[in-house]
């Protein structure tokens, strides 16, 4: 594995798993904006093409002591990829500034190494060309290319956003970059909120908080350093993902990871060697 | 007689085998033909503009300059070719001159070519369905944004072959992919590739890597801190 | 010299060569790798300008305001309104309403059902003269029914009606209407509100307040504002949410409690904590609060947790929770948002009362009612005091039915009924923007805009704290040949010699708008709302405690199930069915191809020897359906949990052939006092198929 790249901003996502209440306003908003065809039956999810899925969440105890959370999940847009390493054609990256993982579709191949290397399952092949009824197509956003199939694709934060909120800077003539407070960082000069994804968007409840992890005056900053109720999903993996979750549930927060009957919910770095 | 005999037998064999690399020549040749001269005209088809408009009346008769109809919107996109709102802020009604029995052809042609597009776009409210030369395809985002802050913000400022532009003259820039077009006062035909549908005129990805790739447009510090423009998310989506 | 074999070799051999030399084999090998990126059936993006124009949603129930995102003057995107009295998000109906306006089960042009039974286009001339020529026929026997109980086209409808001299004129039954009726029967002159805004604990008793009760989008940005990111610093929330309903729901999964009750039992539980808080020296200003108190004392805390099914325990928590928050408020609904009555809702508002809140910060609040805009038409509150569901249970056949955008042979209980009913009415008129079941059954459907293609108003949606009055103006070009429905019924009355006063819809609307200061219709039109704070005075209310007792008795439940039906706003309304972009949404768990689940808890399921994916045949007497079962534990015991949604056989396919309708089990009964009808308490058996 290569090293891992550092990047002076790091776009992440803190999700709320108190606040998320399963509606899924957000995967309709990323469909729509990222134009995902829709599907009449969409029973198969082997099949069924979704960056963004809420998946339901249960505490495992009978009623009435039943708890129910609801689990939105992104690509987790890891900083180590285990998806990146095994890409034979290089159509996904992480190598920008920003720390999304790219996708290429022209060049993916469509072995699907990615799908199964991603212990996310965030990646999604195109077994059918996309189709919609007649006419909708009239409705896509000119802003992300549709694929055809044969093609792997997954979440990107909505990366064309980011590219339209730094030319939207660059035609004010400003930089895309600031000073950082403290000594050598850079910051992104997109002012918090000009660059969110759709979902976060879109969520009425505001679970999504979407921003620059490397940024202290980010929310996203706040609530996912030393924060206790801040967890991220399979995180001994080392897969150092930007998308944090947050419950002030035990149960939930141990569901983040494949613990053993007697380990005790914690903080990765406890457990994990320093370096790894 | 004998050595003729002989003679006429070498000159036969000399002549044979001399024919023997004809037709191989002539293969060759006609290939090179084929394929320097009619295969370009068999992959392009040559497709035309709605109507005649010329660049050069607008620059030197009217005075625009570039950045009066391409421009950057508020959003910081580029408009490309403009909408008709932009054309119709001057054409709502015809502006050249009603042409006599004194004028040019070539005064005929605008004064025709105006009153068309006044009349079945701009009163009509139509759109002109212009075609592009340039344009990439739906997996490239370009930003003219990007390329107008982040290559003029040193290129300005250098001198010689790495100069793109000068405060004077900042059109060099785009004149490092666009072809200067102040001069042209004709259609020319877009060439479409049958086969892509990509315009003849289409920048392949090397040539964006002319620039992109340059060692000395991205840096690796050593501490695996990079500011790589030649990501793939640099450019594509 | 002859061209021999070797000859011809030597020149293919030459040419292949020459061919290498050539851009031929180059330029065609790239060219097919290009091409194979670029399929001419795979759509390609079309750039533009972005701009924006704003809009309502007509088509979600919680009247979310939409910022449309337009390319080249060409709507893509739904995006939210922040800053807006019913905004904050985008509801997972409303975030793909633009994509809906391609939807295949739109009405595309009139049609007219032909003596063969098939459906035969028309042009609108033709259309507007055949319904002239019913309308005259059928005069003073002419029925409405309206789907749509925030606009103003109820005004002209019921302007129509009153002017043809015909008094049944309909609104769906939702939320709003119990309310309503329950304001009339307690003597309270205006319309119910909710402070939700400056509240800091809700009790929700059935109220699905985070998906389906009053205009969602607002209480959730309410509750996004109220409930602080768990962070470093554990920020005490602002509000809280408490909520008690049979189905640990999209309301339950974030509220601190739920409180787990039998379905059709809210009136019940609310005079359980009625009992609980009078004890604890609460008490209100009524004519009857002793008979009230003696009525709740009848739900001691052991009979209420005998007839709810709550856990004492909990409830006592939570009635400490009310007793000692700054603005404590209660909301009483119904899972499903309908047919749960007046009751209920009248003892949430003696629980408010008893919480004194009543037209306080954070209270309940009594807002002017919404009154027509034409003379002669009747208010909302007037139209609610007809009970559709009753009408069609007497079957006085009308000679002519109007419907604008309702769909009461899906949405109603037992839609086969309504069906029949509908089908005996010699004459009936669908305006609707979809082929939904009852435009299927009709004899004129007349396509409609949808709400981004027309010009319509949102009216002070049930539930909001404060009067809201918004326009929504035609964001996109119509992907149909539509008309208002409102303007096509003015241009037939006054063909009819009934003029309205109007001539078009967007003249009412003006009107309108300049009732409310500062805003104009320009102003409205461009997203703005209309905000009042006006309040009606509480001068008192009768508790109806003798409405009370005879509506809220206990049922028996014999060995029956209850049925607890839920409410998902990502599975559509009646009016749209599920929309395409939302059957990503439905997980395995709850539809599988044709199989719709239904939830049990573990021990309910064993109970009746049932277990998880069983397929099983729910009856309730009258009708059956089949489902397969999901073993859920956020269920109530003997409870069997159904959404809402699915069983459409019109539509198009992407609502087609999945599940079935649990609205055929319902059966609506009279709501003993109120004039209302209930289907609430439903009871069915559930045995494996």
């Amino acid at each position: 594995m290569s090293a891992k790249k550092e990047f002076n901003v790091k776009w992440g996502m803190a999700i709320d798993l108190d606040k998320c209440t399963g509606c899924g306003a957000c995967m309709v908003a990323c469909q729509a904006e990222n134009n995902l065809a829709p599907v009449a039956d969409a029973s198969n999810k082997l099949r069924v093409m979704n960056w963004l899925v809420v998946f339901e969440l249960s505490n495992n105890k009978e009623f009435p002591d039943h708890e129910v959370a609801y689990l939105p999940r992104p690509c987790q847009q890891c900083a180590e990829q285990p998806c990146a390493t095994v890409c034979p054609v290089v159509a996904t990256e992480r190598n920008e500034e920003g720390g999304i993982v790219s996708q290429i579709y022209p060049r993916c191949i469509g072995c699907r190494y990615c799908m199964a290397a991603c212990p996310y399952h965030a990646r999604y092949f195109n077994w059918f060309d996309p189709v919609w009824p007649k006419g909708m197509e009239k409705a896509l956003t000119p802003d992300v290319s549709v694929r055809p199939r044969g093609v792997v694709e997954k979440c990107t934060f909505c990366h064309h956003r980011y590219m339209m909120a730094k030319d939207k800077l660059r035609a004010q003539g400003k930089n895309i970059f600031v000073k950082g407070e403290k000594r050598g960082t850079k910051h992104s000069a997109i002012a918090e909120g000009d660059y969110v994804t759709s979902c976060a968007e879109a969520c009425p409840n505001g679970a999504i908080v979407f921003g620059d992890l490397n940024n202290p005056a980010h929310r996203v900053y706040q609530l996912t350093h030393d924060n206790p109720n801040a967890f991220r999903l399979l995180e001994r993996l080392g897969t150092d993902t930007a998308v944090y979750y947050i419950s002030s549930r035990e149960w939930v927060r141990r569901l983040g990871d494949n613990y053993l009957k007697d380990e005790i919910t914690q903080k990765p770095e406890k457990i994990l060697p320093k370096k790894h | 007689m004998e050595e003729n005999k002989h003679g006429a037998d070498d000159s036969n064999c000399r002549l044979k085998c001399a024919c023997g690399v004809v037709p191989f020549l002539i293969g060759a040749a006609v290939a090179l033909a084929f394929g320097w001269w009619v295969f370009p005209d068999l992959i392009f088809s040559k497709q035309s503009q709605p109507f005649y408009f010329s660049h050069n009346i607008h620059m030197e008769k009217v005075g625009t300059v570039c950045s009066d109809c391409h421009s950057f919107r508020a959003d910081g996109s580029f408009t490309g070719v403009p909408a008709l709102g932009t054309c119709a802020g001057c054409h709502g009604e015809i502006q050249t001159d009603e042409p006599s029995a004194a004028s040019t052809p070539a005064e005929k042609a605008a004064y025709e070519a105006e009153k068309f597009f006044v009349e079945e776009y701009v009163a009509k409210g139509r759109e002109v369905p212009w075609l592009r030369h340039q344009y990439q395809p739906d997996n490239v985002f370009f930003s003219h944004a990007a390329h107008f802050s982040k290559c003029y913000s040193c290129h300005l400022t250098m001198k010689g072959s790495l100069s793109l532009g000068t405060p004077d003259n900042p059109d060099k820039l785009c004149m490092t992919c666009h072809p200067s077009l102040a001069e042209l006062d004709k259609n020319i035909p877009v060439a479409v590739n049958v086969l892509t549908d990509y315009s003849a005129s289409t920048m392949k990805m090397w040539e964006c890597e002319r620039c992109h790739a340059l060692p000395g447009h991205f840096y690796n510090d050593g501490k695996g801190r990079t500011a790589a423009n030649n990501a793939c998310y640099t450019c594509h989506k | 010299m002859v061209l021999d074999r070797r000859g011809f070799m030597k020149f293919v051999a030459g040419a292949g060569l020459g061919v290498m030399a050539t851009p031929i084999p180059w330029k065609l090998l790239d060219d097919a790798a290009i091409w194979t990126q670029n399929w001419s059936w795979i759509p390609r993006n079309v750039k533009g300008e972005t701009s924006y124009t704003y809009a309502v949603s007509k088509m979600c129930p919680s009247c979310v305001p939409m910022k449309v995102r337009m390319v080249g003057g060409r709507p893509v995107r739904v995006l939210p309104v922040d800053g807006h009295p019913l905004g904050g998000g985008v509801s997972s109906i409303a975030v793909a309403e633009v994509q809906m306006m391609f939807s295949p089960g739109r009405v595309k042009r009139p049609l007219y059902r032909a003596a063969d039974g098939a459906f035969r286009e028309l042009s609108w001339a033709e259309a507007v003269t055949l319904l002239q020529q019913k309308l005259q026929a059928a005069g003073s026997s002419t029925a409405f029914i309206s789907g749509d109980e925030n606009g103003s086209t109820n005004d002209v409808l019921s302007a129509f009606a009153r002017a043809l001299g015909a008094g049944d004129i309909f609104l769906m039954p939702s939320e709003a209407q119990c309310a309503a009726r329950a304001a009339e029967l307690m003597g309270i002159p205006a319309q119910l509100g909710y402070d939700l805004e400056n509240s800091d604990y809700v009790l929700a008793i059935g109220a699905n307040l985070l998906e389906s009760w009053g205009p969602v989008i607002r209480n959730r940005r309410i509750f996004r504002d109220g409930r602080p990111v768990a962070g470093k610093k554990e920020l005490p929330a602002r509000l809280n949410i408490a909520y008690a309903g049979a189905v640990q729901n999209n309301t339950a999964a974030v509220a601190r409690p739920w409180l787990p009750v039998y379905p059709g039992t809210e009136g019940i539980l609310a005079l359980g904590i009625a009992n609980m808080l009078i004890a604890k020296g609460c008490s209100f200003d009524s004519p009857d609060f002793s008979e009230f108190k003696l009525l709740a004392a009848k739900y001691n805390p052991e009979v209420t947790a005998k007839e709810t099914g709550v856990d004492l325990k909990k409830l006592e928590a939570v009635v400490k929770a009310l007793m000692a928050a700054k603005a404590p408020l209660v909301i009483v609904g119904s899972e499903f948002s309908q047919g749960s009555g007046a009751a209920p809702v009248m003892a949430g508002f003696a629980l408010n009362a008893l919480l004194g809140n009543i037209n306080k910060s954070g209270g309940v609040c009594l807002l002017p009612r919404a009154e027509a805009g034409i003379d002669g038409a009747s208010a909302r509150d007037e139209i609610f005091k007809n009970d559709l569901t009753a009408w069609i249970a007497d079957r006085k056949t009308p000679q002519a039915l109007v419907l604008h955008e309702a769909n009461p042979a899906y949405a109603l209980p037992g839609p086969q009924a309504v069906a029949a009913f509908l089908k005996a009415v010699p004459f009936k008129v669908s305006f609707s923007t979809y082929m939904d079941e009852t435009a299927a059954l009709c004899d004129l459907v007349l396509p409609i805009g949808m709400g981004l293609e027309r010009i319509d108003d949102v009216n002070t949606p049930y539930g909001c704290g404060k009067t809201v009055y918004c326009i929504s103006a035609v964001a996109a070009d119509p992907r149909a040949d539509v008309h208002n429905t409102a303007n096509v019924i003015l241009h037939v009355a006054k063909e009819m010699g009934k003029d309205l006063g109007f001539e078009y819809y967007e003249d009412l609307l003006k009107t309108k708008a300049v009732r409310y200061e500062k805003c104009d219709f320009a102003v409205l039109a461009a997203g703005q709302a209309a905000v009042s704070e006006a309040r009606v005075e509480f001068s008192g209310f009768t508790a109806r405690a003798d409405v009370l007792a005879k509506a809220l008795s206990p049922k028996t439940r014999g060995n029956k199930l209850g049925l607890a039906p839920y409410a998902k706003l990502n599975l559509g309304t009646a009016k749209t069915g599920i929309p395409p972009y939302n059957t990503k949404t439905l997980r395995g768990t709850e539809l599988d191809g044709k199989d719709m689940y239904v939830m049990m808890n573990a021990k309910t399921a064993r109970k009746k020897g049932l277990s998880d994916g069983d397929m099983v045949v729910l009856d309730s007497g009258k009708q059956q359906i089949r489902a397969r079962l999901r073993v859920f534990e956020g269920v109530m015991m003997d409870t069997v949990a159904v959404c809402l949604g699915y069983g459409h056989t019109a539509l198009d396919e992407f609502s087609q052939n999945k599940g079935a309708n649990v609205m055929e089990l319902m059966v609506a009964v009279p709501e003993p006092q109120t004039g209302l009808n209930v289907w609430s308490g439903t009871g069915v058996t559930v045995s494996k198929a």
